[in-house]
């Protein structure tokens, strides 16, 4: 006598098996009160599953649709990738955007001048500005040549001027 | 017992002929849907309209039992039968015309579901409160039974709810198509491009992963 098993007893309740093997599970159900109840709980797991009627298409959702297509509305290609996804593209082209706004204006707040007129002299960073200015201005053999006649004389100073 | 419940839909099987061109002959199929589809593809923007009218009920029946959501399931239909419009000219599908138009739409929800996680991944959209998806939109048919059977009724919409979205893609497709759409295993077959015994084998896994979760739940 073959036995039955469990994926045959849910064909059988979804009305899938051959006539001839629907009849041996009835017979096999008859006979073995566990099977029965294997049948019963598929049948309460399978009957449970409910969900809420579906309202139908609104009105004018047909002319809609064909309004559409005969209008070739559909864009190709990108667009139409765009238009499947455009709540998705909106996002991230409104995160972009908003990205490159808080980039932009951070970088406009860090570049712009720190320092307050009213205070320039005493702010030694502007002094080392102007030191910096002051040795680009100047051609190179210029600084060497004064940095070096300024060593000159203070040695000279300092050493009675024994040198020269 | 009654197992005639299980399938309320009284849907025909589709008859499966490798030698068939349904495009070329449809009366061979005894499906009015390939002349429609014949038609649109033709260019004949009655047909199509047709079309609609014949499918749009049950494609948005299937879109909102995959999505979930009533707005995405309309937005997936104008996008399915627009897709049809544009494949009719190509349509080489063996079977029934609405099972080729079921698998269009089998995929086009995927798809849209595979989005829906990206999106919610990279937090560009509040998340979906699983409650709130299809549950919210209606009432149950009998107002007068008060608000404690509404309430239960919800709260077991909620929890088929969340059965479904527990299961792998194709084991959810399987039961949705079965137990919501009322196609046999032969047209859910056909819809997915799966044998039958696939089929069933979805089907034995999901239900047994759904006893499971409710005997959890008990």
């Amino acid at each position: 006598m073959k036995t039955v098993n469990e994926r045959q007893l849910m064909r059988y309740l979804h009305g899938e098996l051959p006539a001839a093997e629907a009849v041996h599970v009835e017979e096999a159900l008859r006979r073995d009160p566990a099977l029965r109840q294997v049948l019963d709980g598929l049948e309460s797991s399978w009957s449970s599953l409910q969900l809420p009627p579906v309202e139908p298409a609104p009105l004018g959702f047909s002319t809609r649709i064909a309004a559409r297509a005969r209008g070739g509305v559909e864009p190709a290609g990108l667009l139409s990738s765009l238009g499947e996804g455009s709540r998705w593209v909106r996002a991230t082209a409104a995160a972009a955007l908003l990205s490159g706004l808080v980039v932009g204006a951070s970088l406009g707040w860090w570049m712009q001048p720190r320092v307050d007129p009213g205070a320039a002299t005493e702010d030694p960073q502007l002094v080392v500005d102007e030191g910096l200015d002051l040795f680009f201005e100047e051609s190179l053999a210029d600084h060497y040549w004064n940095a070096l006649l300024t060593e000159g004389s203070e040695m000279a100073s300092s050493d009675g001027g024994g040198w020269s | 017992m009654v197992i005639a419940d299980a399938f309320p839909l009284d849907l025909p099987v589709a008859p499966v002929s490798a030698a068939v061109d349904p495009v070329t002959e449809p009366a061979a199929t005894g499906d009015p849907d390939v002349d429609l589809l014949r038609r649109t593809a033709a260019g004949d923007d009655d047909a199509f309209a047709e079309l609609v009218n014949r499918h749009q009920e049950r494609l948005l029946r299937l879109c909102q039992r995959l999505l979930g959501r009533r707005d995405e399931a309309l937005d997936a239909v104008q996008d399915v039968f627009l897709k049809v419009y544009r494949k009719a000219g190509a349509y080489q599908h063996r079977g029934k015309v609405y099972t080729w138009m079921y698998r269009i739409a089998t995929n086009h929800c995927f798809n849209q579901l595979r989005r829906r996680k990206i999106v919610r991944f990279v937090g560009l959209e509040r998340g979906y409160a699983d409650e709130d998806a299809d549950t919210y939109l209606l009432d149950p048919p009998d107002p007068a039974a008060g608000p404690e059977r509404a309430l239960e009724a919800r709260r077991h919409w909620q929890a088929t709810r969340r059965l479904i979205d527990q299961l792998p893609e194709n084991q959810r497709a399987v039961l949705v198509l079965a137990k919501f759409e009322g196609l046999s295993y032969r047209e859910i077959a056909e819809v997915l491009d799966i044998t039958v015994g696939a089929v069933e084998s979805r089907l034995f896994r999901a239900m047994r992963r759904i006893s499971r979760a409710q005997q959890d739940l008990r």
